[in-house]
């Protein structure tokens, strides 16, 4: 990373650390909230989309399962939240662990479909044990974090929007570890030319395990912050509308980018947000952006962004 | 003058492989178009049949202007290209095929008695009618990409190295089947690597360096061999 | 397991296998030609439904009419969405990913509309045809038995479309070889947007089937389609007999399922089943999806 990379990393970061002061307005801190949740999941999406290649459309499952593992163990089991916050992050990997074997030796459209189907798979069976996870209506009544002296929700959840950002930075850490690792390396070869990755010794299906499994934990992480944070687990999580919201941001942002889908989540977040009161009109907007970005800029907006900033020859 | 390229640039991306071409074919005249890879002559024939939009310059096909026609339009007045290798569709059958070459309006009237015709040249055609075109060889799916452009009723062929990857048994058939055809009226434009192949089927050879014509003779002047060993190392 | 109960499983099986053939079979069309798999396939079905429910219900018509707008009107929407969320992507080397997304959006934007349009209230198309049948001791509604016997009809005129004329070759032709297809004067956007019409004008007559069975909402062509995708993992793209018999396949299992497990684990089922399959043969049950 450059130094002056890192340095416009710190900057941001010193920006989004004063925001709440500077912007003492509980809604924006909510929306920023949800935007940094949602960076973290799109952002390990991206892992294994973009860097990995692997079409993995049970990325949204492994928010879901974080939320609902959130919910059940906290309220059924009586977890304390921070250790349920770790398990739905565990619980992730687990599922990601189990998507990824059927995975292993398909291509293309078949990881598509399967990881899709495995998705609503997922769904149904967390809408048919209504007994445990509520059904259609979902669970509330959350327990939350509880830290001695000081409540979380008091200054206009002030508490709630460190803990995202915290989220945010250990999550983005995560992924430029990974992905300037050895993992990360091999999956973007295998993604740019498989045989020839192959023919070098990298194993496909063990790639695969990993890239899905560590591209689960945070996101797991960010579904049990989710829980904690809105003190309810509802199959919306599962939605389509979520799907959608999740793939603009990578689109915006973006593939293969650490950054890209964090500077994209902030803007379709608040742009999501804001336009709730519209009905379906929300989602219609929503789908006509997306179809326009994918056309205008193949390579998503960032990367357009990006491309003017290195316009100067070195 | 049935074709007539004056001036013609085209390329790809940032990089300009035709520079100011001038070519010309008469109607019944068969002309053979030789020079190094990668030095345009595919994409010649692309940008004359549609596929690649001209930079600048014009091309006329019997007094109509076709420089930025598409495809369709240019294959309905009569100029079909038949591109380089000769996959054609793997999972259709040879009948399909040709019936799919009779697309254009003005064929699909006389279907029957084209393909009867295209059988007559191809005899091997007519064994392999309800075959997968994947089961083919090599010579035969050439036989058969030109028995489908002979389906449009062509006023002007244009051939994409017809003998690539072809065992010199086949080639023969192929020169034969080309000289009848020419015998037969049609006008012809074909690139080949192969100069004897072209010599024997083709009046007249036109030399294409770096994306601009820089000789134009008679066959029987040109001394092939000096030619091939000149660009093309030892003669094959 | 007694005669009647026999007689119930199969004729369940037949019922949904015949939905989920046609459903699998437009979604082949479409693959084979364009080599894309459409997420906005359920909301063609959703849409013939309720276009069904306009001309039929709402400014009482009749039903054969409806039938007709219906899958007109479903075949000039997948028109125009092959045209718009397809076609300008064709030639990129990531197309498929890009098509996922592009007809999720496709799918949202129809879902919405039809919302918008009519509402979210539950609605029911009137049935093909009254009354009931007995067959070996299952009862049936005529409706149903219609829809089983007309089901093989309509896939034999697909087929003999696809292998028997001149159009179904060329588009076959213009998806095997794009560049020698348009030196032929192929119209190879006509026939892409052809294939799209084709299999959304399927859905649409799938949705005029399920309409009278179930009850409609803009949602409901979200499990049919995750049922169509299963049929097609399991039976390949490739060939038209593949996703046919896989869809009365997975019409059977699923009947058996339900009937010995249950509705609440006949998915898991499912999924388990084609986790199976996939895990012993990649290629599917019927293989030779070569694309």
């Amino acid at each position: 990373m450059t130094m002056r990379k890192a340095l416009i990393g710190l900057v941001v970061l010193a920006l989004l650390a004063a925001l709440p002061f500077v912007f003492p307005v509980p809604y924006i801190r909510h929306i920023f909230i949800l935007a940094f949740i949602y960076a973290v999941v799109a952002a390990n999406w991206d892992l294994s989309l973009g860097y990995g290649g692997i079409f993995n459309f049970a990325h949204v499952a492994f928010f879901s399962i974080g939320v609902y593992g959130y919910g059940i163990l906290t309220k059924i089991a009586g977890w304390s939240p921070w250790m349920a916050l770790g398990a739905g992050g565990v619980l992730a990997v687990c599922a990601a662990v189990l998507v990824a074997i059927p995975v292993l030796r398909l291509s293309g459209i078949y990881i598509i479909l399967v990881t899709f189907a495995f998705a609503q798979l997922v769904l149904q069976l967390v809408v048919s044990q209504s007994g445990l996870t509520g059904g259609m209506m979902g669970m509330v009544g959350l327990p939350t974090f509880q830290i001695p002296g000081y409540n979380l929700v008091r200054d206009g959840k002030l508490g709630y929007y460190f803990g995202a950002l915290i989220l945010l930075v250990a999550s983005t850490g995560f992924l430029r570890l990974v992905v300037g690792s050895r993992l990360g390396l091999a999956i973007r070869a295998l993604r740019d030319d498989p045989d020839y990755a192959a023919a070098r010794g990298i194993s496909v299906a063990r790639q695969r395990i990993l890239t899905l499994a560590a591209s689960a934990f945070f996101t797991g992480v960010a579904g049990a912050y989710y829980a904690a944070y809105l003190r309810i687990a509802s199959p919306d999580a599962f939605g389509v509308s979520l799907l959608s919201l999740l793939l603009s941001i990578l689109l915006l942002g973006g593939l293969a980018s650490i950054y890209g889908p964090v500077v994209a989540a902030l803007g379709l977040t608040f742009l999501s947000e804001t336009s709730v009161d519209f009905g379906p009109w929300r989602h219609i907007v929503i789908a006509v952006v997306i179809v326009a970005v994918v056309r205008i800029w193949p390579g998503g907006l960032w990367s357009a962004l990006r491309r003017i900033g290195r316009r100067h020859p070195s | 003058m049935l074709l007539e390229v004056s001036g013609l640039s085209a390329g790809y991306g940032g990089i300009t492989v035709l520079h100011d071409l001038d070519l010309r074919v008469d109607a019944a005249e068969t002309v053979g178009l030789f020079g190094p890879n990668g030095h345009g002559k595919t994409t010649l024939l692309k940008t004359i049949s549609g596929l690649v939009p001209a930079r600048g310059g014009s091309v006329r096909f019997a007094g109509t202007d076709i420089t930025h026609a598409k495809p369709g339009r240019i294959v309905d007045l009569g100029l079909i290209h038949v591109p380089q290798g000769n996959l054609l569709f793997p999972d259709c059958t040879v009948a399909e095929a040709l019936a799919l070459g009779a697309w254009p309006g003005r064929a699909r009237a006389r279907e029957a008695a084209n393909r009867a015709r295209v059988e007559d040249l191809f005899p091997r055609l007519a064994e392999r009618r309800r075959q997968k075109i994947h089961g083919l060889s090599g010579g035969e799916r050439q036989m058969l990409a030109i028995g489908v452009a002979l389906m449009a009723e062509p006023a002007l062929l244009i051939l994409d190295e017809p003998t690539l990857g072809l065992a010199p048994k086949v080639r023969g058939e192929l020169a034969a089947a080309i000289t009848a055809l020419a015998a037969g009226g049609l006008a012809m434009l074909v690139v080949e690597q192969d100069l004897r192949f072209l010599g024997a089927v083709a009046p007249r050879l036109v030399l294409i360096d770096r994306g601009h014509v820089v000789l134009e003779a008679p066959s029987a002047t040109i001394d092939e061999d000096a030619i091939m060993t000149r660009y093309f190392g030892d003669a094959a | 397991m007694s005669g009647d109960a026999l007689a119930t499983i199969v004729v369940s099986a037949l019922v949904l296998g015949s939905l989920y053939a046609i459903m699998a079979v437009g979604l082949a069309v479409v693959w084979q030609a364009l080599g894309i798999f459409n997420f906005a396939h359920g909301l063609f079905m959703t849409l013939g439904a309720y276009v069904a429910w306009q001309v039929a219900s709402g400014a009482s018509w009749g039903l054969w009419p409806g039938i007709a707008a219906a899958v007109a009107a479903s075949a000039v929407v997948g028109a125009i969405a092959c045209e718009l969320l397809v076609r300008p992507f064709l030639g990129r080397k990531d197309v498929v990913l890009v098509a996922v997304i592009t007809t999720l959006a496709g799918a949202t934007l129809i879902e919405n509309g039809v919302l918008l349009a009519w509402g979210g209230r539950p609605k029911q198309l009137p049935p093909l045809s009254t009354g009931t049948v007995d067959i070996f001791g299952a009862a049936l509604s005529a409706h149903e038995a219609t829809i089983v016997a007309i089901t093989p009809l309509i896939l034999l005129g697909v087929w003999l479309f696809l292998g028997r004329t001149r159009t179904g070759a060329a588009l076959r032709a213009v998806a095997q070889n794009h560049e020698a297809a348009a030196l032929m004067g192929l119209p190879a956007a006509r026939l892409y947007a052809l294939a799209f019409a084709l299999a959304a004008g399927l859905a649409a007559i799938a949705g005029i089937f399920l309409g009278a069975i179930r009850f409609m909402s803009p949602a409901m062509g979200g499990d049919p389609l995750l049922k169509a995708m299963v049929v097609v993992i399991f039976g390949g793209v490739a060939r038209f007999a593949g996703p046919v018999a896989a869809a009365y396949l997975i019409g059977l299992v699923e009947a058996v399922s339900t009937y010995a497990i249950g509705l609440y684990w006949t998915p898991s089922v499912l999924f388990l089943f084609m986790i199976g399959t996939l895990m012993l043969r990649p290629q599917g049950l019927f293989g030779g999806a070569r694309r």
